[in-house]
């Protein structure tokens, strides 16, 4: 390591800092590039359910975070379309401008623990700062259900968190509703599921519901391939039809899905691409200094060592670029988007960008690191010294 | 001690193959200072490189110290080319950007040395005459000092063998012969040197002059 510091130390040179630059902004806004698309990719699993008259069930899909806005206006719209006698939305955005209490003084609390599946214990963080969220939606949503602006049910956390019960009267901003009773979140679709459960004709409220209710929906049918495959799967089990509607619907974000899962691995080849051709042109200024240290006794691994630390020196600075230009990339790429294809997007990418951009450089660093080992071991040292 | 036993290099060149080596035999004893002499392309260059592994044979094997110089893993080819072997080109081969100390340390690093190689960089410079310009950048050295840096660098892991090929090629007579000087004082240190050259002269100043054609030896003869 001290070696390969202070070779690293002495060897600079004019033409690795051009290099570098170039590598830091082409990385840089192929990585941003890659994140937002692979978050694209993963597309939204918020979720709207209906009943119409004869009780069948509706289900459909959206984005976590702009959800909540569709989702009023939606399955408005589509309740009324259905006849239903309720909807149910789930959103973990809610709050997230409009902070939801009990009275004036009792605010839900920012950590909400929630019990897990096997008792595990999951932290919500209760955003209060929308982010791309228009401020004046939060206001309304939950307390103007399509049926009954009467009243909301909340799930036992949000109740545990705002000591509210039944009959209590909440405040989201400044609509109030009145609370008409505390559910499992964790079991939210077996209430309605089990036979002869009245559903109430109200707006439910959940936190972290995107999250636990898809993903408790995905574990319990593994066999299901895609998200429409386990609200299928989950609308057989429960006994229930699912709309044609709502299918094709559904369908139709898989294929946006699908669309961007391609051009997600599209970038990704090309990127890499990109970076092998900059990598040969690094190596091929570099042949001859190679060979120099070749011939002065370095081993494979100590020249793949010096060139690779410079090279990731310069990746982890593409990294930094690129979380920054992703932000403002994203933004400007999923607004774009979600006006192009009227699809939105899910709250969960703030996650899954340092993720990505981690995995982008993982991928970097190894293809690197074989690749350089490969072409180091092979040069031709006494052609190389010959001709110089 | 250095023995090449039946040593060829063929090259392929379109249908035709060609032998820059053709079963070359040669025994070098350590201590020896053996010029190789011969014309443009008879093969000195090809049999100093595989001598100092920067080149892989195709025949026949060199045995350095009685181990097999094929035999040797690419981590032990590191070695041997840190340690037991310094190679002097023609063309310096320097590191242009590096200071004359950075240079001369290089292979010092290489080998791990990575605290305060002071000591023995600057007896390697000392040795050379170039201790005072340590900190200047290679690059803005003339020919001849940046030979005498070259060699310092051979010097400076206090390698066996020391491989030169034309290291006064490119030097006008006053830097040569300064460079064979140095040369000389290795040898009668201890260091075996063997030596590429195609001048009468710098040959005279060896023990011993090796003379190729064709990729064959045609002369090996001894000066007292
Ligand atoms: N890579 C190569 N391909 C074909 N021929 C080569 C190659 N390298 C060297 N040669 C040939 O091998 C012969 C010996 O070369 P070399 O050992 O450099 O000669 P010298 O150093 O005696 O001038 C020359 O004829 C040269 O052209
Ligand atoms: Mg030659």
């Amino acid at each position: 390591m001290k070696k390969l510091l202070k070779l690293i130390f002495i060897e600079t040179s004019f033409l690795k800092k051009t290099l570098a630059v170039i590598l830091i902004i082409l990385t840089a806004f192929g990585a941003a590039l890659l994140a937002v698309l692979s978050v694209l990719s993963d597309m939204p699993r918020g979720m709207i359910a209906g009943i119409d008259a004869s009780k069948r069930y509706y289900f459909g899909l959206y984005g976590g975070e702009c959800f909540a806005l569709s989702a009023k206006e939606q399955t408005a719209d589509l309740a009324a379309e259905l006849d239903a006698e309720f909807c149910y939305g789930v959103a973990d955005g809610i709050t997230q401008n409009t902070e939801l209490r009990k009275g004036n003084n009792i605010f839900l609390s920012d950590l909400v623990t929630i019990l897990g599946e096997n008792e595990d214990k999951l932290e919500y963080r209760v955003a209060r700062h929308g982010y791309f969220v228009p401020a004046d939606y939060a206001d309304k949503l939950p307390f103007e259900g399509a049926s009954a602006a009467s009243g909301i049910w909340i799930c036992n956390e949000i109740a545990n968190s705002l000591a509210a019960q039944t009959g209590d009267v909440i405040y989201l901003g400044d609509s109030k509703a009145t609370v008409l009773g505390v559910f499992d979140r964790n079991n939210v679709f077996g209430n309605y599921a089990a036979d002869d459960v009245v559903v109430p004709a109200a707006w439910y409220y959940v936190i972290g519901a995107e999250d636990v209710l898809f993903d408790t929906l995905y574990f319990t049918y593994p066999t299901a391939k895609t998200v429409l495959d386990v609200y299928k799967t989950f609308g057989e089990t429960a006994g229930l039809k699912i709309s044609g509607i709502l299918s094709e619907w559904m369908e139709n974000i898989a294929v946006v899905q699908t669309y961007y899962s391609y051009l997600a691995i599209l970038l990704g080849l090309l990127m890499l691409l990109l970076l092998y051709a900059l990598f040969s042109t690094f190596y091929r200024a570099r042949k001859t200094q190679m060979c120099r240290f070749k011939v002065l006794g370095a081993t494979n691994t100590a020249v793949t060592a010096i060139y690779l630390t410079i090279a990731l020196s310069v990746i982890v600075l593409s990294v930094l670029f690129a979380s920054v230009l992703s932000v403002f990339l994203s933004k400007f790429l999923l607004d774009l988007c979600s006006r192009l294809f009227t699809v939105s997007y899910p709250y969960t990418f703030r996650a899954w960008l340092p993720l990505s951009l981690l995995g982008v450089c993982v991928v970097i660093c190894i293809t690197m690191f074989v690749l350089m080992q490969w072409r180091i071991s092979r040069l031709p040292i006494a052609a190389e010294v010959r001709y110089e | 001690m250095i023995s090449v036993k039946g040593l060829t290099k063929k090259y392929t060149v379109g249908k035709a193959d060609f032998f820059a080596l053709d079963g070359v035999e040669l025994v070098i004893a350590d201590g020896e200072f053996v010029a190789v002499t011969g014309k443009s392309g008879s093969g000195k260059s090809t049999l100093l490189n595989i001598i100092g592994i920067l080149d892989i044979p195709t025949g026949g094997s060199v045995t350095v110290n009685g181990v097999e110089l094929t035999s040797l893993t690419p981590k032990a080819v590191a070695a041997y080319r840190n340690k037991t072997v310094g190679f002097v080109f023609q063309s310096f081969y320097l590191e242009p950007s590096y200071t004359v100390y950075g240079n001369v340390e290089l292979p010092l690093i290489l080998a791990g040395k990575v605290g305060n190689n002071d000591e023995k960089v600057n007896a390697a410079l000392k040795m050379v005459g170039l201790f005072e310009k340590s900190w200047e950048k290679a690059r803005t050295l003339s020919g001849g000092e940046q030979q005498r840096v070259a060699i310092a660098r051979a010097i400076v892991n206090d390698p066996e063998y020391i491989l030169a090929d034309e290291p006064c090629g490119n030097l006008d007579s006053a830097n040569s012969k300064k460079i064979m000087d140095i040369l000389v004082d290795l040898n009668r240190a201890g260091k075996t040197v063997i030596m590429v050259t195609h001048d009468a002269e710098d040959a005279a100043r060896a023990n011993r002059i090796v003379t190729m054609s064709d990729g064959k030896i045609t002369a090996d003869e001894k000066i007292a």
